[in-house]
């Protein structure tokens, strides 16, 4: 039963760990392509504007 | 006034000679430098080079944090690195006999609650600042911004979560679904071998 409950915290601190990791080396690996995308975005944007 | 009524000559002239554009069109200004210096050629350069200084202004803040967050993440990563050695060591040496259903119910419960709890944070953080964008612009201006905000929500912040989520669902459950298959193969070939 301890065992279990064990395994339980390894799997959830795991996949919390997991889900971190991903998501900030996402972030940080897209961020120059997130900041380009939303400057084409503006650059649409202004020239509808005009 | 369309995008084919300004001419690179025009807004070139208007530079040349200090002219201060009116507020509708301000950020003409802030490409004035790059088109005096003859870097923008065409109109498309020229925008592309507004929405580029546009944001570099307004990421400032988020420059910094993804500055002061890159040696974090590095913490995060070997963090990782190191419980993820220990789940599948666990898993596949320990756990041979423990219910794998049990560990895929409650990663795909968790997975699910964290997919929800981030998308509503977002959530969140957009209706703040279109709360907070309403009180600074004017009306006219409302819909295009909320319709660009949007915009940026629907296609970049909620496909990272999205990826995240699914690479997240691969690394986490592989182990356990692949656990699992062992298993019952080596079920089934006791199974044959008493048959037999």
């Amino acid at each position: 039963m301890l065992k279990t409950v064990l395994f339980c915290f390894l799997v959830i601190i795991t996949l919390i760990l997991s889900f971190s990791a991903v998501l900030s080396f996402l972030f940080l690996n897209d961020y120059g392509k997130i900041k380009e995308t939303i400057a084409e975005k503006i650059a649409s944007k202004i020239s509808t504007i005009i | 006034m369309n995008a084919s009524a300004i001419s690179i000559e025009n807004v070139k002239e208007l530079c040349d000679k200090g002219f201060e554009f009116p507020e509708e069109i301000a950020f003409l200004s802030n490409a004035c430098e790059d088109v005096k210096n003859n870097k923008i050629k065409t109109i498309q350069e020229l925008m592309k080079a507004i929405g580029n200084l546009t944001v570099a202004q307004y990421f400032k803040p988020l420059d910094e944090f993804v500055k002061n967050f890159s040696p974090f993440s590095l913490i995060i990563y070997i963090l990782f690195f190191i419980f993820y050695i220990v789940y599948l060591f666990f898993i596949f040496v320990y756990g041979k006999n423990e219910s794998m259903l049990l560990f895929f119910i409650i990663v795909v419960v968790f997975l699910g609650a964290l997919h929800f709890i981030l998308s509503e944070v977002v959530n969140m953080l957009f209706f703040t600042i279109n709360k907070q964008i309403a009180l600074l612009l004017p009306p006219e201006f409302m819909n295009e911004v909320i319709k660009f905000l949007y915009e940026i929500k629907s296609e970049i912040v909620d496909g990272v979560i999205l990826n995240a989520t699914l690479i997240t669902s691969f690394l986490v459950l592989l182990p356990i679904v692949g656990n699992a298959l062992y298993n019952m193969a080596k079920i089934k070939m006791q199974q044959s071998k008493k048959g037999n």
